[in-house]
């Protein structure tokens, strides 16, 4: 990548104020705070940053949009549903046996069912004696 | 003569210039040396401490000064061939202190963006001492350019950045040779150590560009 485009785009010359050798010197402390007095970028005022109070509210708000996002971004969510006790053994069972969550279980059936086309699951539906 | 090797960036290798200018005056040119230490690292000091502790290589003085320094560099001048001023990487009152008395200048600078980032401001505060101290020369050094023919261009691109700004770029420049961090371990310089070498030529025709230029006197760069 060149290097070209740092070069000095203008003459932007402004007339110095007067100042003496011991002024000039200790500008450097005013430079160290951000606040340069006589040696300054072409005499411009430097393009202002945020204060303290504005970094601070800034990271406040960032910190709860992100909470906010994700909040909605969250894949699953709490479901409660009403089961016998013998489909709560099964899915124990199955969940021990495959070494998965049980809600993970419930996921991939009804996957399974919903991506099924209409016939079989409606067949299925029917052969069912569950209560 | 007082010689400032300053600027705002660090890792540009002011103190490596500093010292090696320090060993050609008091080598080649057999003058008294003192090099003013200003940067709180002491890199330069911890060289001459270890310099001193062999006789054999040439003597040379150092002081560690630091703040409105102004005064204390201009008496130590009478007293001294040369005076070589070596400020840390940033912009602080020992470099302005000594920018407002120096004959000569110079900020050395890698070819790279971060450090070419600092001219518009190095150029600001040379151009305002100028006003307050006409003599002073200034140049910027090119310096750890890298070697490969096909990164050529960068150090003529950041010649051209340099120059852009109205203050003197030397033509001497130096690369990125392991040389130079080798010789400082036993306060010692690439004169000495490789007094033949590439290194060495480096630094002698950055010195003999120094010495070449003609006196100024004015309030504004040409």
């Amino acid at each position: 990548m060149s290097l070209t485009d740092l070069k000095k785009s203008k003459s932007n010359k402004t007339k110095k104020k007067t100042f003496t050798v011991d002024e000039f010197i200790s500008d450097a402390e005013n430079y160290a705070k951000g606040q340069p007095d006589i040696v300054k970028r072409g005499g411009q005022e430097l393009p202002k940053q945020l204060d303290l109070k504005q970094a601070v509210a800034i990271a406040e708000q960032q910190v709860a949009d992100k909470a906010k996002a994700k909040e909605a971004n969250r894949p699953f969510r709490h479901a409660t549903f009403t089961l016998s006790e013998d489909a709560i053994a099964q899915l124990n069972e199955l969940a021990k046996d495959s070494k998965l969550a049980k809600s993970h279980i419930v996921r991939i059936l009804i996957d399974a069912i919903a991506n099924k086309d209409q016939k079989t699951q409606l067949l299925e539906l029917l052969k069912s004696n569950i209560q | 003569m007082m010689i400032l090797v300053g600027g705002e960036k660090g890792g540009s290798g002011k103190s490596c210039l500093a010292q090696n200018l320090a060993v050609y005056f008091a080598s080649n040119k057999g003058a008294i040396v003192l090099m003013v230490d200003c940067d709180p690292q002491r890199t330069t000091s911890d060289w001459i401490q270890a310099r001193n502790t062999d006789p054999s290589l040439p003597a040379i003085n150092c002081i560690q000064l630091y703040g409105k320094i102004r005064n204390d560099l201009l008496s130590l001048n009478q007293h001294y061939d040369y005076v070589i001023v070596d400020c840390g990487g940033q912009d602080n009152l020992a470099l302005r202190a000594a920018m407002s008395v120096a004959d000569h200048v110079l900020i050395p600078l890698r070819p790279k963006r971060r450090d070419l980032k600092t001219v518009p401001h190095m150029e600001d505060m040379l151009s305002t001492c100028k006003m307050v101290n006409p003599k002073m020369l200034a140049s910027f050094v090119i310096t750890q350019c890298p070697a490969l023919p096909s990164q050529a261009n960068r150090i003529l691109e950041a010649k051209e950045v340099c120059a852009s700004y109205g203050i003197n770029v030397l033509s001497a420049v130096t690369f990125n040779r392991n040389v130079y961090d080798d010789s400082e371990e036993k306060g010692s310089s690439v004169l000495e150590i490789e007094p033949e070498g590439k290194a060495a030529a480096e630094m002698v025709a950055i010195a003999e560009e120094i010495l070449a230029m003609k006196p100024d006197n004015s309030h504004e760069f040409n």
